[in-house]
């Protein structure tokens, strides 16, 4: 461990410093709004702190609540690496859940399971893909700003899935939202299986969410467009200038981040409901951008980082279930860490602390040397 | 189709509903005016969403619990907290050097996290989705002497809200702000290069922030609009995308107040038009895709044309060098 501090740059150190300092800020933070607030506030903090790690059900939540933080975080990693600040994943999300998750398993493959989710999947990254391409191709055709129109794009496509659900593919026989696909009514990505009474649940999506996982880590980190998308990201006209197309590149990362987030959007779908149910934007979109945040743009900490926020955002669940604070806490706690996360600032002054020390201590051991 | 039509037609004939196209306008034009005087001083205010939604809980506590419904005191709570948030997107930008699109996300999920987190703690009820049982009150509706006899106009402009009619005001004010002050003059210098402006002794820092605080009291207004006008009560989420699309009329109306101002009124146009769908017989939530589509559309055309200005723009240039030589 001493080693493994030794051969890190001050750089490295502060960053881990930063990052420590601002998840205890929000800890800190989420611990003084549960006391303010709980009646029973020791309850409400163990439920808080421990839950996801106490009980099996809990646990299936905490991996729940990570899988779909993992797709769109990466999806996110892939984009922001390339500086392309295309929001459209939570659209991306919503409607890859609704073609390749629920239509493909409804009415394509209602019996046929591993059909269903080969296509189902593939689907809903071919929807995804279209969904964040869109803005891609207004802002490399018509130089339409990106940002814009893919947030523009989430809001069509809600109020589209909507209008899908409720006026297409409603179940008519029914009072539920729209036709269940299995017989037995058995989420097809996902196995439950009784502890002691309590219910654990395996989400195969996890599988998938991974390899994805390393797949972006290796064609950012190990292949040639992989580079010449991180080269774009970083100054996008020294890439132009050594001969990178970079509105392809650019079109590349946002069609890769559409990918994935339309087949994260199905395997949640696949592993959580028999049937369509969202009518509302389901905020995984934005959680990708702070999945980003936290992983440094590299997908390979993205994991870590959603088990991170999915932990803390299981254990508030648990605690508003249990004891009634509402779950929503987490977003503050989540918005502070990433405020203090990204100040340069912050923490500016122990930076150029522990930059004099470390140049005193390498003097003093010339010295000691040149004796 | 030709039933649609028809009915379509109905729409456009009703006073009613270009009276509703004024009505539902202002929270979007009031974002937009806010992201537009950010947008001056070369800051994009992504937070707006998360400002409004704020300032649109707190004016809506401050207004139920101290001296009743009191949705003038509201009013002014919205307006000061939209303004120390903006304060803060400022100060993580500037003092911080947080990426100013970050603070914005980073705004907005603060936002519909602190607002659904207090909201069963401030409720007598516990109530986990709107203030309904607060007493917050509403802003009254005003009847403009003479306004009645503006032919054609007449009926359509009468009988709004009174922070309708401030909204509409504000439109002058913030044009006159922008191009007539001093400070606008400020805010523009250094939108467009801030080391020059530094140069001639403006602190950046300071104008940037100012134009972040005016942005921040305007989505204050746009907040309080929600909840004291629109309806009577905060409910989580209410701002629904309103700070986003007035993002999308500042843009598209180069964060000037009178082209941001009348994108705005396109998209409120199309919010009534959702508002008056059963009438036509299209479904519900295919109509509450059109604002969103009309922005999407708008933002594209204009986009089109600029490019098409510009390429004007570089022949005329090149045509002149040819003439010099």
């Amino acid at each position: 461990m001493n080693k493994f501090f030794k051969n890190m740059t001050v750089k490295q150190k502060h960053s881990i410093l930063r990052m420590a300092v601002s998840i205890l800020i929000g800890l800190g933070l989420a611990v003084i709004l549960i006391v303010l607030s709980s009646s029973r506030p020791k309850t409400s903090l163990s439920y808080f702190f421990t839950a996801p790690v106490t009980n099996v059900t809990y646990f299936s939540f905490w991996m729940q609540k990570a899988i779909p933080l993992i797709f769109t975080g990466t999806a996110v990693c892939i984009m922001f690496s390339a500086n392309q600040f295309n929001l459209g994943l939570e659209g991306a999300f919503l409607l890859g859940g609704m073609a390749g998750g629920a239509l493909v398993n409804i009415y394509w493959f209602p019996n046929n399971h591993i059909m269903g989710i080969i296509v189902g999947c593939l689907v809903g990254m071919l929807v995804g893909m279209v969904i964040t391409l869109i803005p891609a191709l207004l802002q490399k055709i018509f130089n339409a700003s990106v940002m814009v129109t893919s947030l523009m794009m989430n809001y069509v496509c809600l109020w589209f899935s909507v209008y899908l659900l409720f006026s297409k593919f409603k179940d008519p026989k029914t009072s539920k939202s729209t036709y269940s696909w299995t017989k037995p009514n058995q989420e097809i990505l996902a196995t439950k299986i009784k502890i002691n009474g309590d219910k654990l649940t395996i989400y195969y999506s996890i599988i998938i969410a991974l390899a994805v996982v390393i797949l972006a880590w290796f064609f950012l980190y190990r292949t040639k467009t992989g580079f010449k998308l991180r080269m774009v990201g970083v100054n996008a006209n020294f890439a132009k200038y050594v001969g990178v197309s970079v509105p392809m590149v650019a079109i590349l990362a946002q069609a890769i981040g559409g990918a994935i987030a339309g087949l994260g959007g199905a395997c949640e779908i696949m592993s959580l409901y028999t049937n369509y149910r969202w009518v509302e934007l389901t905020g995984f979109g934005w959680d990708g951008v702070t999945m980003a945040i936290f992983a440094a743009n590299n997908p390979k900490n993205v994991p870590i980082a959603a088990l991170f926020i999915s932990y803390l955002r299981a254990g508030a669940y648990v605690m508003s279930v249990q004891t009634g604070i509402q779950a929503d806490m987490t977003k503050v706690v989540e918005a502070v860490i990433i405020l203090f996360l990204l100040a340069e600032k912050f923490l500016s002054k122990t930076y150029r602390k522990m930059v004099i020390k470390q140049a005193e201590f390498e003097r003093q051991a010339a010295q000691v040397e040149a004796k | 189709m030709g039933q649609i039509l028809s009915a379509l037609f109905d729409v456009f004939k009703n006073v009613q509903f270009y009276n509703n196209v004024i009505a539902v306008t202002p929270p979007i034009l009031l974002a937009a005016l806010g992201c537009s005087i950010a947008a001056k001083a070369n800051m994009v205010n992504m937070g707006m969403e998360g400002i409004m939604l704020l300032s649109s809980f707190i004016g809506t506590l401050a207004a139920a619990y101290i001296g009743g419904p009191n949705p003038w005191l509201g009013l002014l709570v919205a307006i000061v907290v939209g303004g120390v948030l903006g304060y803060l997107v400022a100060f993580f930008n500037l003092k911080m050097k947080v990426d100013i699109i970050l603070v914005g996300i980073a705004m907005n999920l603060f936002g519909t996290g602190a607002t659904a987190f207090f909201l069963p703690l401030v409720t007598p009820n516990a109530d986990r989705s709107s203030t309904n049982s607060l007493q917050s009150g509403m802003l009254p509706n005003v009847n403009i002497p003479g306004i009645k006899n503006i032919p054609v106009l007449g009926e359509i402009l009468q009988n709004q809200n009174i922070l309708t009619y401030i909204s509409y005001l504000l439109i002058i004010v913030m044009a006159f702000l922008m191009f007539k002050t001093k400070l606008g003059l400020r805010i523009r210098a250094v939108g467009e290069n801030d080391h020059a402006a530094e140069s001639v002794g403006i602190s950046s820092d300071k104008i940037k922030t100012i134009a972040l605080i005016i942005s921040g009291c305007l989505g204050g207004i746009g907040g309080a609009f929600m909840s004291s006008v629109y309806v009577s009560y905060f409910a989580n989420g209410i701002v629904a995308g309103r700070g986003f699309i007035g993002l999308a009329a500042c843009s598209m109306g180069e964060a000037n107040p009178i082209p941001t101002a009348l994108t705005s009124i396109l998209f409120g146009f199309f919010y009534a038009l959702s508002n008056f769908a059963r009438a036509t017989g299209i479904s519900d939530n295919l109509m509450k895709m059109w604002p969103y589509l009309a922005t999407l559309i708008g933002v594209v055309l204009y986009s089109i044309n600029k490019q098409r200005k510009e390429k004007k723009r570089l022949a005329g240039l090149a045509s002149l060098e040819e003439d010099t030589k």
